[in-house]
């Protein structure tokens, strides 16, 4: 009993239909909770496991502990060379497709003629599977046929071996990139939509010009979205393959050997999915490490709104 | 269902693992003889004895895959690396077909004369002649053999390989093998008959390059001469050019029956069928090497009269030595992390022979397992 009051404390309990209620939301979020258990957390258990063991498939895995990782940091050099070759494409392509895309979404900002025709055209490479966007910059590419190396030659300049050539192999997979971040535009374009326009006008009050708008409006207020480009941008070039394997298959002399173009030939090649499961681990580790880095760099430069 | 080649080892592995192995199934000829020691296929020698069938008596040697006397696989005939050459380029430069005496092909300083000659720019100059242009070239002589595979054929004519014969070392700083990567290496740096590694990897299959007239002569394994006669290409075989023995190097896919089939003797009749006059499309039986039953064969695979008559028995003669690929333990591995990237090197012009030798033999320590004991070796 309540000293003051006098009145006697009711229990809550819930009602039949607050319960059916409960049941039903149950039941509707069920196919996402199997989902993410059987396709997602179970997986993902599993080749951890797998990672600790020798397995070939074909035999019964066998438990080997720490020696996969160990193989990975001692004996096995295509690994460094393999992660060698996608830090510097992620250090080329993310940098480029985010420069390319930026500028794009400040052109498309802008009150010109035709505005949503540009919008879909950027788009539209973007929307490509890379297995086809990729037989296209083949063609381009092509030492012996291609449209840049007739190109030079009408300028009577010397033909280039472009993806052939072991220099210049990643330099072109970070064009070919930066070809298709219509996506990254969007979303820059989205989050220049949202900057509020009162802003520029106080820098018009000021007396300040376009590049003053830009340096002390524009990116300080994109600089969210760039972080988020930034993050995005990195997973997805450490985890680059198909440009490797279709067009290149690793080479020239392993100059373009992905880290998971590397997985999956110990995987589905050589059949080592223990070693494989393992390098994958080591991958999520490094991915999530970089991840990190970019947070925690991003209070020197990221603007968030209540910030001074 | 047709599951496409680029996923078959995806399916069949995943098969495997659900424990539901097919009872009759194809397997890469590097993986044949290890799949069977590791119990995943059959043993075949004793069930087919069992139903009155000797494999040694009926199939080429060449053909059964095991170790120790077992056979784990049959191929469906063997193939075979050869030498395809474009009638029309030599008929328009009126230089003679490369030889398809089998006893005495082409030596390589021929071959290499061949394909200077058919070499031309677009001003119809060859690399004998003074101003040839290279970056200017309209057609080939030939390519340079970059595939293992086929390269293996012309390492054993050098009495070499790839790999000593009991797959404990690398065999690539012995005289022959040096003399062959001294000389293939040539044909685009020095010879001029053969682009370099960048025109190369941007060329069209073979096929089309004979059809545009682009390419005299390419270095094939003859399971490609349907390709040919399909698409209507005007080209002959020969037997390899020599550097000091008349070799190739044979090898096919297996076909293998799960350990744990439940349907043996049905399995062991279409592995007989597959194997044999109606599903191969190369002769795999002893009988099929002969006579009026080979000529049947050559004659349904589209292979001119000439070329029918030199290749009556060549894949089952003494030139024809199975591929190491097939009894060399770990094959696949030591292939794709240490020599292919080193040959890679060679073929750019970054490194000799001679270091290619040197960093195989440091990289491949500690990864040879030795080799299969074929019935063909």
């Amino acid at each position: 009993m309540s000293p003051r009051t006098g009145l006697q404390p009711v229990k809550r309990t819930r009602s039949a239909f607050a319960r059916e209620q409960h049941r039903w939301g149950y039941i509707f979020i069920a196919p996402a909770i199997i989902g993410l258990i059987v396709l997602t957390a179970y997986p993902i258990i599993f080749s951890f496991i797998v990672g600790l063991s020798e397995w070939d498939i074909i035999t019964p895995m066998n438990f080997v502990g720490l020696r996969n990782y160990i193989q990975m940091f001692t004996k096995d050099e295509l690994i460094g060379k393999s992660l060698i070759v996608t830090v510097k494409y992620t250090l080329m392509s993310v940098p480029l497709s985010n420069a390319v895309a930026l500028i794009m979404a400040l052109l498309l900002n802008t009150s010109v003629k035709g505005r949503s025709v540009f919008r879909t055209v950027f788009y539209i490479p973007s929307i490509l599977p890379v297995v086809a966007s990729a037989a296209l910059w083949m063609y381009l590419y092509n030492p012996m046929y291609g449209a840049l190396n007739e190109f030079l030659k009408m300028l009577g300049m010397q033909k280039l071996g472009w993806i052939y050539d072991k220099d210049m192999v990643l330099p072109c997979m970070a064009v070919m990139s930066a070809w298709a971040s219509g996506n990254t535009a969007v979303i820059y374009l989205a989050g220049l939509q949202g900057i509020p326009r009162h802003l520029y006008e106080a820098v018009e009050i000021d007396g300040g010009g376009a590049f003053a708008k830009t340096r002390v409006i524009t990116l300080p207020m994109l600089s969210p979205v760039i972080l988020y480009n930034l993050i995005i941008g990195v997973i997805g070039s450490m985890q680059t393959f198909t440009q490797g394997y279709i067009m290149t298959d690793g080479g020239p002399q392993n100059a373009s050997l992905f880290y998971v173009l590397l997985l999956y030939r110990r995987a589905f090649k050589n059949m080592e999915m223990g070693y494989a499961s393992a390098m994958a681990w080591l991958l999520f580790v490094i991915i999530a490490a970089l991840t990190l880095i970019n947070f925690g760099f991003s209070r020197y430069w990221v603007y968030s709104e209540g910030d001074n | 269902m047709v599951v496409p080649f680029d996923d078959y080892y995806s399916k069949l592995n995943t098969l495997i693992a659900a424990g539901e192995t097919p009872d009759v199934f194809e397997i890469s000829e590097y993986l044949a003889v290890e799949w069977g020691k590791k119990g995943v296929s059959m043993e075949l020698s004793q069930p087919y004895e069992d139903r009155g069938v000797n494999l040694e008596d009926t199939y080429i040697a060449a053909c059964l895959y095991g170790d120790e006397g077992n056979v784990y696989g049959i191929t469906a005939g063997v193939t075979a690396i050869l030498l395809f050459y474009n009638k029309d380029l030599f008929d328009a430069y009126d230089v003679p077909y490369p030889s398809s005496d089998p006893e005495n092909p082409i030596t390589w300083e021929e071959y290499v004369q061949t394909a200077q000659k058919l070499t031309r720019d677009s001003n119809g100059l060859c690399p004998l002649d003074e101003g040839f242009d290279t970056w200017d070239v309209t057609s080939y002589g030939t390519l340079t053999t970059t595939w293992t595979f086929s390269l293996t054929a012309f390492l054993y004519s050098a009495n070499s390989g790839f790999f000593t014969s009991d797959g404990m070392g690398l065999d690539l700083g012995s005289d022959g093998a040096q003399k062959v990567l001294t000389e293939m290496s040539k044909l685009s740096t020095e010879y001029l008959c053969a682009p370099d590694s960048i025109i190369s990897s941007s060329l069209p299959g073979n096929v089309q390059m004979f059809k545009d007239g682009m390419l005299a002569m390419a270095v094939e394994g003859s399971f490609m001469i349907g390709s040919y006669v399909t698409e209507g290409a005007n080209f002959g075989i020969a037997p390899l050019p020599v550097f000091d023995t008349p070799a190739t190097a044979t090898w096919s896919a297996a076909y293998a029956i799960s350990a744990d089939t439940e349907l043996a003797d049905a399995s062991l009749s279409l592995l007989e069928i597959i194997v044999g006059d109606t599903g191969s499309q190369y002769p795999s039986k002893i009988e099929d090497y002969e006579g009026e039953n080979y000529d049947a064969w050559a004659s349904a695979l589209g292979l001119s009269e000439s070329d029918q008559e030199w290749m009556k028995g060549y894949l089952n003669s003494s030139a024809a030595k199975v591929h190491e690929a097939v009894y060399v333990k770990n094959y696949s591995k030591i292939l794709d992390e240490v020599i292919s990237p080193e040959m890679s090197n060679l073929w750019a012009g970054d490194a000799t022979p001679e270091q290619v030798a040197s960093v195989t033999n440091e990289k491949s320590i500690g990864m040879f397992e030795g080799a299969y004991e074929l019935l063909a070796n």
